[in-house]
């Protein structure tokens, strides 16, 4: 069967997804999974909030009925996306990454970040590894992703150094990574722009809406 | 007439010059914070607040007031310039107002928000100097069935505002619902979807979502395109509208007017709905529909003008009920209360210089806004002309500022990067943002109010049609949406090739 | 041998420096609520007095989430050095513990309990169209319409939800419980006799009760206020022993040198004491507490945790 709508096709998996999830987190996995988790010795899953009842609605009732009907939409919307009639040309997604880079991401993000969360007891450095990984694979592998993966890189960046490295230097990072996100780097413009830009932060965010943030880095204090 | 008397204090108060001094600063204030994306009136006001105290408290009250509506008119700027919402009203006017910018029509767009404002702040400071106290009765009457109906309507209505599949747009509303439950249910207190992370806790901010779904996957999607070097065409048009478009405007702005002041006086979450409400039915009434989601000059006029009147008529509930209608009013009330001024029916009676000077001064604030915001718009354009590698790492600068200094947690930058990455999935698969936005808001509320009907009718469900209102809203919910599918099913072809969907 | 002597000086003072030097950089007063509530608005006056008297910057920094607890959370594990405070509550500290099955800190071990701020108690409004003047005639009603009467509250867990509680075991009495997303919505279904009472806290309670918009019935504390003082008390009113209060206080991480906190209790009070301070205080609802040392607001919160820890588990409030 090929792929005739391929932005349906993949919007109703999504929501399909969504939807599943919902119910799934709301009102537990469907039976034979619990047993087969239980059969695998790891105890009893924890799962679930309460149902209730229509009367008395426990907090898993609505989301499961919005996951239901979410999950039963994406059905059609995927279906849609199979039988649809119209030339696949216009209907191609047009992604930079495909689904398997998509679940690399995903992965390597979740496990750097609930294994810097056990070790360090902070989940901080494992995303900030995470994303600087990502953005060296996609440099090297996907090149197509450089706008979408750095452009996210770089908030992470700002956002995870700034208490170490203060506003100024976190700046300057910010911008430099968002610039090379873009397809027309040049490096002195962009060294320009990073200092006007965290001298302008500091002024307004700090001294004029006296915005907690550390200006210099924390080994300077 | 009593009330031209109790204008005539309130102006006495409002124009005098340290009052005037602080609407100024007031109204300044509070569009430098709401072009700043991410930093939002109460993070303003809550910084203030120490200034405040030493203030006199009409002053004091006024100037906080400022920076409300003022946030208003910035919020706007930055939703037509950078598709950038800054506050849950100014979703709506990302919609047509970005592509009017992209299409050379950012001056345009800018009057036509400034404008139908000013209009609209106009009529509701009439309609809440006129109207409070009956109206405080009206808002009363509305219970829970009441809300939960109101917002089954809102979401049938949400799904007009997508341009595209139909299906799809429900689907995002559902989505947008969803993603707003994540958080501590009220009726029970239960943590839901939030894997043990306790940031989650109190829910995923609206500022969050918006930056990562309209900013972040905005810019993505714009860098990917290789071939197009400027985001905004640099055949900037004229700065005013035209006499076709004033033509266009009016009757939206009257429409958006009406229907802001009605639904601001609700407590429980009216306003926000205003400039949803007034772009469906623009979109509904316009012969030029076809052209909403490309830059429909209505598709700004109305929502402007919806969603500044209904900042204005929601002081009423403020001011005569002492209930505050959003985060905002709930600081000023805080600001009141450190001034010794209890919030509450009395307040009209007992302090009548602080009841009608407040009144006169939003007049006043708004007159201010758009005589400093008309001439600004040329400013803008010429910010528009600047190449987008040097503007969009500026926007980045500012989003994550803003949204960091939320809770000074580097945790809503994770949820806002997490948000860009589903914006531009979203964006490529021709899912709109939008009705999830919509979704988003009104999903808590709506379970809300529904558990605590049922609560309170002990289990009947039946209540929401017995009740007048209640009945009202749903039965106008049902036929909306059969309205809305006809066409749809009728034209599933035309929609679909309707896509300029060339991403 | 000298340096000896030297080092061992050093080490012996280095005790005492801290406290003289404190502080030496600005000083952050963590508010784990939204900016804006009287938590918000109460710190930031201290915020205000304090930075005057302690020639250091001191800023309020709103950490919210979680019911409090992310704000407190973050100050417990902060350096003990004093420049980190937070402002914790009856929530954070004595009723979270127990209502959301453990917390990621030990209320008691992992602070200083430097200085109660403020201490208010709730107040028994009920709707004017209710045929009850007074709470004997109240628990009369409530025994004649079992499950017919809806008390309102701020939140799952809050004080005015648990105060509802025990007022229904102790009257024998079943009301519902319907909580609401803060005060203001509450008081507002209320004043629409949507929900026939509520135990809401004097600063929000005092406004409506003052205007006629709503009757009050009892305050909840063991002593009469002095904001309502025609107004019986519950333990007067047959509920012997009810004694409830709304409290917050300043608070540091549990490490924090002695010399630090005493002078930081000593400053907190001087500020409370300041008369604009005080009187916005009062504007608020709260007068000065009566327990005035870091000991005896510990002993106090523990008891507190313990009572609630009581109360949470009998009426059920756990999330289900």
């Amino acid at each position: 069967m090929q792929i005739k709508n391929e932005k349906d096709f993949w919007a109703g998996l999504m929501f399909m997804g969504f939807g599943l999830a919902a119910m799934i987190i709301a009102v537990g996995p469907p039976a034979f999974l619990v047993a087969a988790w239980k059969s695998m010795g790891w105890g009893n899953p924890e799962y679930g909030y309460q149902m209730g009842t229509a009367l008395r609605m426990g907090p898993a009732y609505f989301p499961t009925v919005l996951g239901g009907l979410l999950a039963i939409l994406g059905l059609v919307v995927f279906l849609r996306g199979l039988l649809s009639k119209l030339p696949p040309e216009t209907m191609k997604a047009n992604m930079s990454f495909g689904i398997l880079d998509f679940v690399v991401g995903v992965a390597l993000f979740a496990g750097l970040g609930y294994g810097s969360k056990v070790l360090f007891k902070s989940g901080d450095y494992g995303m900030l590894a995470a994303s600087v990984i990502l953005a060296v694979l996609s440099f090297l592998f996907r090149p197509k992703t450089k706008p979408l993966i750095l452009i996210l890189a770089c908030g992470m960046v700002f956002a995870y150094l700034l208490k170490p490295l203060g506003l100024v230097l976190a700046t300057i990072l910010l911008v430099f990574v968002a610039a090379l996100g873009g397809h027309e780097y040049k490096t002195k413009e962009v060294a320009i722009l990073a200092v006007l830009l965290s001298l302008f932060s500091v002024v307004v965010f700090v001294h004029g809406l006296t915005l907690p943030f550390p200006i210099w880095p924390a080994f300077l204090q | 007439m009593e009330i031209l008397s109790n204008l005539a204090l309130g102006f006495g108060v409002a124009l005098s010059p340290f009052n005037l001094l602080m609407c100024l600063v007031g109204v300044v204030l509070g569009t430098l914070i709401g072009v700043l994306p991410g930093v939002g009136p109460v993070a303003t006001i809550a910084m203030l607040l120490p200034i405040t105290f030493n203030l006199n408290p009409i002053g004091a009250l006024i100037m906080l007031a400022g920076i409300y509506y003022g946030a208003q008119y910035g919020g706007s700027t930055t939703a037509i310039l950078v598709n950038l919402p800054g506050e849950s009203s100014s979703v709506v006017t990302c919609l047509d107002g970005y592509q009017m910018a992209r299409r050379g029509r950012a001056g345009p767009a800018l009057a036509t928000a400034a404008i139908g404002s000013f209009f609209a702040g106009t009529i509701s400071t009439l309609v809440v100097a006129l109207f409070a106290p009956p109206l405080a009765e009206v808002a009363l009457k509305f219970g829970p069935s009441e809300y939960f109906s109101l917002m089954v309507l809102g979401l049938v209505a949400a799904t007009v505002l997508a341009s595209g599949s139909l299906i799809k747009a429900i689907a995002m509303v559902l989505l947008g619902l969803l993603l707003g439950l994540v958080g501590t249910d009220v009726n029970s207190g239960v943590l839901r979807f939030a894997f043990g992370v306790s940031e989650l806790a109190d829910g995923i901010g609206f500022v969050v979502v918006a930056m990562g779904m309209f900013g972040l996957a905005e810019i993505i999607v714009n860098l990917e395109q290789t071939d197009q070097r400027e985001v905004f065409t640099s055949k900037v048009g004229r700065l005013m509208p035209s006499k076709e478009d004033f033509k266009r405007m009016a009757p939206s702005i009257l429409r958006g007017t009406a229907l802001g002041s009605a639904l601001g006086i609700l407590p429980g979450g009216g306003a926000l709905l205003s400039s949803f409400a007034s772009y469906t039915v623009e979109k509904k009434v316009s012969k030029y529909s076809h052209e909403f989601g490309k830059g429909a000059i209505e598709g700004v006029a109305g929502p402007e003008s919806a969603n500044n009147a209904g900042a204005q008529t929601s002081f009423i509930p403020l001011l005569t009920l002492g209930i505050p209608g959003n985060a905002v009013m709930a600081l000023m009330i805080g600001a009141m209360m450190i001034q010794g001024i209890a919030p509450g029916p009395q307040v009209m009676t007992e302090r009548p210089q602080l009841f009608w000077g407040m009144i006169a001064s939003m007049w006043v604030g708004n007159l201010m806004l758009v005589i400093l915001n008309l001439p600004m718009i040329g400013l803008w354009i010429k910010l528009l002309t600047v190449p987008y590698r040097i503007l969009y790492p500026a926007i980045l600068v500012f989003m994550c500022i803003g949204v960091f200094s939320l809770s000074n947690n580097p945790f809503d930058v994770l949820i806002m990067a997490f948000f860009g990455v589903l914006g531009y999935i979203c964006a490529k698969l021709a899912c709109e943002p939008a009705p999830m936005i919509l979704g988003f808001i009104l999903g808590p509320l709506m379970e809300e109010n529904l558990r605590r009907a049922m609560l309170l009718s002990r289990g009947d469900p039946l209540v929401f049609f017995q009740k007048p209102i209640s009945a009202t809203f749903l039965i106008i919910s049902i036929v909306l949406l059969v309205v809305i599918s006809l066409p749809a099913l009728r034209s599933k072809r035309e929609q679909a090739f309707a896509g300029e969907e060339q991403k | 041998m000298k340096r000896l002597a030297l080092l061992l000086m050093l080490a012996a003072t280095s005790g005492l420096a801290p406290a003289q030097a404190w502080p030496t950089r600005p000083v952050r007063i963590v508010a784990p609520y939204a900016a804006g509530g009287p938590i918000d608005i109460s710190a930031r006056l201290i915020a205000a007095k304090l930075q005057e008297s302690l020639g250091q910057p001191v800023v309020v920094e709103n950490r919210p989430g979680a019911g409090g607890n992310l704000g407190v959370d973050y100050v417990a594990k902060s350096a003990p050095d004093g420049h980190t405070v937070v402002v914790g509550a009856i929530a954070t500290h004595a009723i979270n513990p127990t209502l959301m099955g453990s917390v990621p800190y030990d209320p008691i071990k992992d602070f200083r309990h430097v200085a109660l701020m403020v201490q208010v108690p709730n107040v028994l409004i009920v709707n004017l169209e209710l045929p009850a003047q007074n709470v004997g005639e109240l628990v009369a009603l409530a025994k004649s319409r079992p499950g017919r009467l809806d008390f309102a509250s701020g939140s799952t867990g809050s004080t005015g939800h648990l105060a509802g509680e025990l007022f229904k075991g102790m009257t024998g009495t079943y009301m519902v419980h319907i909580p609401y997303k803060g005060a203001a919505p509450a008081v507002l279904d209320l004043m629409a006799g949507r929900v026939q009472l509520m135990f809401d806290n004097l600063a929000s309670a005092l406004p409506n009760v003052r205007s006629g918009k709503v009757r009050a019935l009892a305050v909840t504390t063991r002593a009469r206020s002095g904001f309502l003082p025609e107004l019986p008390t519950l333990d007067e009113s047959g509920l012997r022993g009810f004694d409830m209060t709304t409290w917050w206080g300043l608070m540091a991480p549990g490490k924090t040198p002695q010399p630090v906190v005493e002078r930081l209790h000593a400053e907190t009070l001087k500020a409370m004491a300041a008369p604009d301070v005080r009187d916005r205080l009062r504007a608020m609802g709260s007068e000065p507490p009566a327990i005035r040392t870091p000991e005896q607001f510990t002993a106090f919160v523990a008891a507190e945790q313990k009572t609630y820890a009581e109360l949470v588990r009998r009426s059920g409030a756990k999330p289900d």
